[in-house]
């Protein structure tokens, strides 16, 4: 039976993100500290150096955790399919002067197209490891 | 089966043979022509405008079956159904499902990707006019099969499958399978990345039988010298950065797509709610499970991701990405528009759709699983559905509704097509689809003119308006252009809205409902052209009954230094020299004996100012060097004194050669007349100029109207004309009351230029203004005049209205370029119902409303001319004499002549020329203000050409632009209108000058810029009758990509010259005159081959051939071929290449001279001493062609067999092996 869970981003999946990120931040290996510094350090460098705005900055960041931390890339993906039904939206209320100041519907549709990409970029990575694995084992490809 | 009632469905008019589908670029080939396309899709192609070198030689296929269908007895209709529209009906549902299925089995899942692939709104547009496109589209998931079977069964005819269906694509259209080439090696890395190198010796035969099937079009593109024309093809530049954005690109939706009738106007559609559920469907796919999300998803959604990236072109985000591709990734250059990537996003949105689907359907079927299974089917169909509806109901229209050629067009194909000479059928604005042509008979589109053959005659404005378009056949020369051209017929088509296909609306019918009508009586209006009978009844078709024939002698060309003002050279060619209109641009490259013809001072700058004059250089011929000057009999001046006033015609001469002044025909009296006191004026037109005693002749000018001499009357009807007794009016008017908040003030001033008071009107917001009525006598003709002036506004203005008359008011803004008092004068006609006129003056407020514009007004008067003579201008044609000229200069050696008095440089009208002072102008204009995103910019900045400071303007969106205030200039007088520009990052500057006569005349160019260096403009600019001031504009073009594209200019300057234009010339001759042949006779044996026969040439003369020029055109001597003489190398005995030149700057000319080519046995020599020539002109790449096809043709065939001898022995192998295990 197809579970939804397996097919949606729900709000269990959210609560075990969460979970996953206080656990990560209590137990923080020092590869997760490096890590944590490491993209504190990109941030700013963000910021100061390329001045690039918050949103851009944060993209640039979750893509580097996502990869890092071989997060699944099924997050990204999710928040890119709640991004795109919201340029139509965004864009019927911009068009009777209704917008709102915090997102503009081509602000909205750049997150999609990012958030897509990092998405398929890790789970193109995730898929990587369990490609060197088979390969690895002839045993079990045998059977 | 399903899929393909669903094809014929939504395609019904594609399947039924028997009738036509034209729509704009789709045109309607005539079946004899394309029946002979066999033969004549050649490496030139002749069958439009003047021929072009063949870059879409891959076309060749589609050609030969074209010709095949035709030959067979079908028609053209049938052909093209068969060929291109069945083909994409069928191929873009079913070709998506036999490779889906392919991938996974599933007849469900493929039917559902595949109703989508077909029904993509892309995909729908590109088929109502770019069939190649469309094709090519439809085919993109069937290579990708063929591409998968070479790779599983690693067999010969596998791969040759897949080569000969790769090739077929690149035949139909090579850009989008540039694309696909991508996509095919991504896929095969990708899936069978780890066998590819145990399979390599398949891949690499693969690879040699696409090289080996491509060589009938790569080796001509690659050695026949075509590089030049894609190039050019490649470089023009990016496109359409505002049809493409992100949301557009997710949702799959052509910018033009209405849901019906396809936008025609570039504007682009809003995106239909609804597609917004295929991104969201398609990338859904990406949240399955990781144990059942597939291989396949992910490497299609990459696809539909980069798809996405290149379809949005510039937007947001990584705006420069499109263009840096544009400019460095190798054969990128092909795509000026994002457009053509939508086939990623189709082809990646395909393959995750079924990704999704596959993976619903997968397992165990419970009901959750078949409910969104259904729902998520049931939402691909109904989005395709919609998309599919307008091709069902014909709302989507164009090449879906069937069209019926109007008879004249019919009757026109017969007259035309049954004709044996050779000519031409020029059209305009431009062709019907319905247009015949043929290769004996090429349609020309004069619109088209400015990028064909014609670019020399049509002028600098780009526009396609119909003024510009009739240009070049309203010339003194297109009589002549014309008959070099071989144009016999000149067609006005029909606005066909029955058949949906009234281009006139882009030729001015969008102003103009009759604009058609304006065309016809145009043409009726030219002399050289007669209405031709052939049986129509509406299409407007004119004669011209000298058309050249395609291959002909002629022995008169001239050697012009440069392709400008041909006006002026043709005029003095036919009335000084005797000669016609051929001629050849002098090139150094080139060695083509013919009589140089020099137009002294036609490129006068600034440099050839020195203090003796403008100076002018030229070269003296071996045989003979003559001066001529234009003795000006339009010119006139005058005398007034001791009671007479005399009026000449003709120049004074101020030619001087090393110092010495060259003697030229005295000005004559044209008109004497005793004259008593008072003033008097000479006009012309609505120019006045006043007379003043002078003991020695004074200039008028050059006039083109009749010249009036004039009394002026002493009264002036204008009541308190200097407002010594007050204003005018008690309040001051406002003149543009937008709104109620006017910031406006009258009063009288002390700053005045005669008397003690002027008026001053001052202007914050809006427009101040007032007037005073006077009393006028109807039907007689007035002096007005007065005095204005400013210290901080661009411009003053007048309205003259006659109250009560149905008469059109006189107006008029006039330039304020400085602080001093200027003085405006112009006739007045005043009509025969005025008896009163009303005067108003104005100041106008700036844009901003933050600054107080003052304008002030003096010395009004209104006075009465009394007409005392007139001389026509009918009677005073200009002619050319000869001017005595020393020939010290040594023979082929060069000469100086100085032009004018001591140098009296005129003053810059352009203030601040160098922006030492500042900007011209406090914010920057935005001169393509096409939506409210515009990023331009200006700056001053250190630097440049001349002084400290340069402009610096900026655009990343739009055009940035600035200019200086009106300048002040006379009408019918020629400017020195220079500059100096330069970018770091653009293509170009460009320029702008509009000026106030009454047709509104603009002069523009593009200036391309090719490097970083400084670059010089130097333009002589002539001022059109009517004009008084003239607005300069210069800019800087954005070019998509999100980059600051930066142009700087500096040094500006427009001065006037003295009248030395169009004025001499020095006629040079270093070779014996040509003269013509007995008789030239030809013999077309194909596009590129016509064999001609030359008797009796005792002397050098120059072939012409009707083609348009490339260097790959030879004239080779028709000498025994050898069996290898067909080859690209083999040595041909021909007319040396310096010696081809471009006739009329556009057609392919050879200066033949027999004695010195007539050597061995070439010629046959007659007993008069006269020779004998055959020759074969030949377009030499051709043999290019040839060769690539018999190498193609071969490989085909020899692959084929073997692969159809394989298939044999595999057969009887398994048939003997199935009969001995039988008998075992």
């Amino acid at each position: 039976m197809l579970n939804p869970r397996d097919y949606i981003f729900t709000f269990r999946d959210a609560v075990a993100l969460m979970r996953r990120c206080w656990a990560a931040v209590r137990g923080a290996s020092l590869r997760d500290a490096l890590g944590m510094i490491g993209l504190l350090a990109v941030g700013l460098a963000l910021q100061i150096v390329f001045r690039l705005p918050a949103d851009a900055i944060g993209l640039w960041l979750l893509a580097a955790a996502m990869l890092y931390w071989r997060l699944d890339g099924r997050y990204a993906i999710g928040v890119a399919l709640v991004c795109l039904p919201a340029f139509p939206i965004l864009s019927a209320l911009e068009s009777r002067k209704l917008s709102f100041n915090l997102v503009s519907a081509e602000q909205a549709s750049i997150w999609a197209f990012f958030l897509l990409t990092i998405g398929l970029a890790a789970l193109a990575v995730g898929r990587a490891p369990k490609l060197k694995r088979t390969k690895r084992s002839p045993s079990r490809s045998k059977r | 089966m399903l899929l393909l009632i669903t094809a014929v469905v939504t395609h019904l008019p594609w399947f039924q043979l028997g009738n036509t589908l034209t729509h704009t670029d789709w045109i309607v080939w005539p079946d004899e022509t394309a029946r002979s396309l066999v033969f004549t899709w050649t490496a030139w192609v002749p069958f439009m405008n003047f021929g072009e070198s063949n870059i879409q030689m891959s076309f060749a296929l589609i050609a030969t079956l074209w010709s095949a269908i035709i030959g067979a007895g079908l028609n053209f209709d049938t052909a093209v159904k068969l060929t291109f529209f069945i083909p994409i009906a069928v191929f873009g549902f079913v070709s998506p499902y036999l490779f889906f299925r392919k991938l996974a089995p599933g007849d469900g899942v493929a039917f559902l990707v595949a109703i989508f692939y077909g029904a993509t709104t892309p995909f729908l547009v590109r088929q109502t006019a770019h069939l190649p496109i469309a094709f090519v589209y439809s085919v993109a998931p069937l290579l990708l099969l063929l591409l998968e079977n070479a790779l599983r069964r690693r067999s010969f005819g596998a791969w040759l499958a897949f080569a000969a269906a790769y090739i077929v694509g690149v035949c139909y259209e090579l850009r989008i399978m540039f694309i696909m080439t991508f996509v095919l090696a991504a896929y095969a890395a990708y899936f069978h990345g780890k066998s590819l190198y145990k399979q390599r010796r398949p891949l690499a035969v693969g690879i040699a039988l696409i090289i080996a099937l491509s060589l009938f079009f790569l080796l001509p593109v690659a050695f026949g010298g075509f590089s030049a024309e894609i190039s050019h093809f490649a470089k023009r530049g990016l496109f359409g950065e505002q049809f493409l954005d992100l949301a557009h690109a997710f949702a799959l939706s052509e910018p033009f797509w209405t849901g019906g009738l396809p936008d025609r106007d570039f504007v682009v559609q809003p995106i239909h709610w609804y597609l917004w559920l295929i991104p969201l469907v398609c990338f859904s796919a990406l949240l399955l499970p990781k144990r059942t999300a597939n291989k396949h998803g992910l490497f299609f959604a990459a696809v539909a991701l980069v798809g996405i990236l290149l379809t949005k072109q510039s937007s947001v985000p990584f705006p420069s990405f499109f263009a840096w591709l544009y400019e460095n990734f190798p054969g990128f250059s092909l795509f000026r528009d994002g457009s053509k990537f939508f086939i990623l996003i189709a082809l990646g949105y395909a393959g995750l759709l079924h990704s999704l689907f596959t993976s619903l359907a997968q397992g165990r079927a419970t009901v959750r699983k078949r409910v969104v299974f259904g729902a998520t089917a049931m939402v691909v169909l109904a989005v395709a559905g919609m998309n599919v509806l307008p091709l069902v109901t014909g709302e989507i229209g164009t090449l879906f509704v069937p069209r019926r050629m109007p008879t004249d067009y019919r009757v026109m194909r017969e007259a035309i097509g049954g004709q044996e000479e050779y000519f031409r059928t020029a059209w305009v604005p431009r062709s019907s689809p319905w247009a015949f042509f043929s290769a004996d008979h090429p349609k020309f589109d004069v619109a088209e003119a400015p990028w064909t053959g014609w670019r020399l005659f049509s002028g600098s404005d780009p526009t396609l308006s119909p003024e510009r378009i009739m240009a070049p056949l309203e010339r003194s020369y297109s009589d002549a252009l014309l008959d070099a051209s071989a144009v016999k017929y000149v067609v006005v088509p029909l606005r066909d809205a029955a058949n949906d296909n009234d281009f006139f609306r882009d030729y001015g019918g969008h102003s103009d409902t009759a604009i058609r009508d304006w065309y016809v009586s145009r043409l009726q209006a030219l002399p050289y052209l007669r209405s031709a009978d052939l049986g129509t009844k509406e299409v407007a078709v004119f004669e011209n009954d000298k058309a050249r024939s395609y291959v002909a002698a002629l022995d008169s060309v001239l050697a012009f230094a440069s392709s400008e003002n041909l006006e002026q050279k043709y005029a003095f060619a036919t009335e000084a020299l005797g000669a016609g209109f051929d001629f050849l641009i002098a090139d150094d490259a080139k060695d083509v004996p013919a009589p140089v013809v020099d137009m002294l001072f036609e490129n006068v700058s600034d440099r050839d100012l020195s203090s003796r004059g403008y100076e002018a250089g030229g070269e003296t011929g071996e045989l003979s060097t003559t001066l001529h000057e234009k003795h000006g009999e339009r010119f006139f001046s005058y005398q007034l004194g001791g009671g007479a006033l005399r009026v000449y015609a003709g120049r004074p001469g101020q030619l001087r050669q090393a110092a010495v002044p060259l003697a030229s025909a005295a000005p004559r009296v044209v008109f004497e007349t005793a004259v008593g006191d008072g003033d008097y004026v000479a006009s012309l037109g609505t120019r006045i100029i006043p007379l003043a005693p002078a003991a020695t002749p004074r200039e008028i000018g050059s006039a083109a109207l009749p010249l009036k001499i004039e009394r002026v009357s002493p009264v002036n009807v204008i009541p308190n004309p200097g407002f010594e007794s007050g204003l005018w009016s008690k309040s001051v008017g406002d003149c543009n009351a937008y709104d109620d908040q006017p910031v406006l003030r009258m009063a009288l001033s002390d700053r005045v230029s005669a008397g003690e008071r002027a008026l001053e009107l001052s202007a914050t917001r809006h427009i101040a203004c007032t007037g005073t009525t006077m009393p006028v006598a109807a039907g007689r003709r007035y002096r007005l005049e007065f005095d204005y002036q400013s210290d901080n506004a661009p411009q003053a203005g007048y309205y003259l209205e006659f109250p009560g008359s149905s008469a059109a008011p006189l107006q008029g803004r006039l330039p304020v370029s400085d602080t001093e008092w200027r003085r405006f004068s112009r006739a007045v006609d005043v009509p025969a119902d005025a008896s009163t006129a009303l005067i108003t003056v104005y100041s106008y407020a700036d844009d901003g409303g933050k600054k107080e514009v003052v304008t002030r007004y003096d010395s009004f008067s209104l006075r009465e001319l009394t007409p005392v003579a007139s001389v026509p201008a009918t009677t005073t044609d200009d002619s050319f004499v000869p001017l005595p000229f020393s020939a010290f200069a040594t023979a082929g050696s060069g000469v100086i002549f100085t032009f004018g008095d001591p140098a009296e440089p005129s003053g810059n009208l352009i203030p601040n020329p160098s922006f030492e002072d500042g900007l011209w102008a406090e914010t920057v204009g935005d001169c393509n203000r096409y939506d409210s995103h515009g990023d331009v910019d200006m700056l001053r900045t250190e630097g440049g050409s001349h002084g400290r400071y340069v402009l610096e303007l900026g655009a990343t969106k739009h055009i940035a632009c600035t200019g200086p205030t009106l300048l002040p200039v006379r009408e019918n007088s020629r400017y020195l209108f220079s500059f100096a520009y330069q970018s770091p990052n653009g293509l170009a500057a460009g320029y702008n000058l509009g000026f106030n006569d009454p047709d509104a005349t603009v002069i523009q160019e593009r200036l391309p810029i090719g490097d970083s260096n400084w670059h010089l403009l130097n333009r002589q600019i002539l001022v059109p009758a009517g004009a008084t001031s003239v607005s300069l504009t210069v800019y800087s073009y954005d070019e998509g990509g999100g980059r600051r594209i930066v142009t700087r200019y500096d040094n500006f300057s427009l001065s006037l010259l003295p009248d030395l234009f169009d004025r001499y010339y020095l006629v040079s001759r270093s070779a014996e005159p040509a003269r013509l042949p007995s008789e030239v006779a030809f013999e077309t044996l194909d596009p590129t081959r016509t064999l001609v026969r030359v008797r009796g040439a005792g002397a050098p003369f120059y072939l012409s051939l009707a083609e348009a020029y490339h260097d790959g055109w030879q004239l080779r001597f028709a000498t025994a071929d050898g069996p290898f003489s067909w080859l690209p190398w083999a040595k041909r005995e021909r007319i040396g290449d310096e010696r081809h030149f471009a006739l009329d700057g556009f057609l392919n000319g050879w200066y033949v001279d027999p004695a010195a080519v007539c050597a061995d046995e070439r010629c046959a020599a007659n007993p008069d001493g006269t020779y004998d020539l055959t020759f074969v002109a030949e377009f030499a790449p051709q043999r290019w062609f040839i060769l690539g096809l018999a190498i193609s043709t071969t490989v085909f065939i020899g692959s084929s067999v073997w692969v159809a001898g394989a298939f044999v022995r595999r057969r009887l192998k398994k048939k003997k092996r199935s009969s001995s295990s039988g008998h075992a």
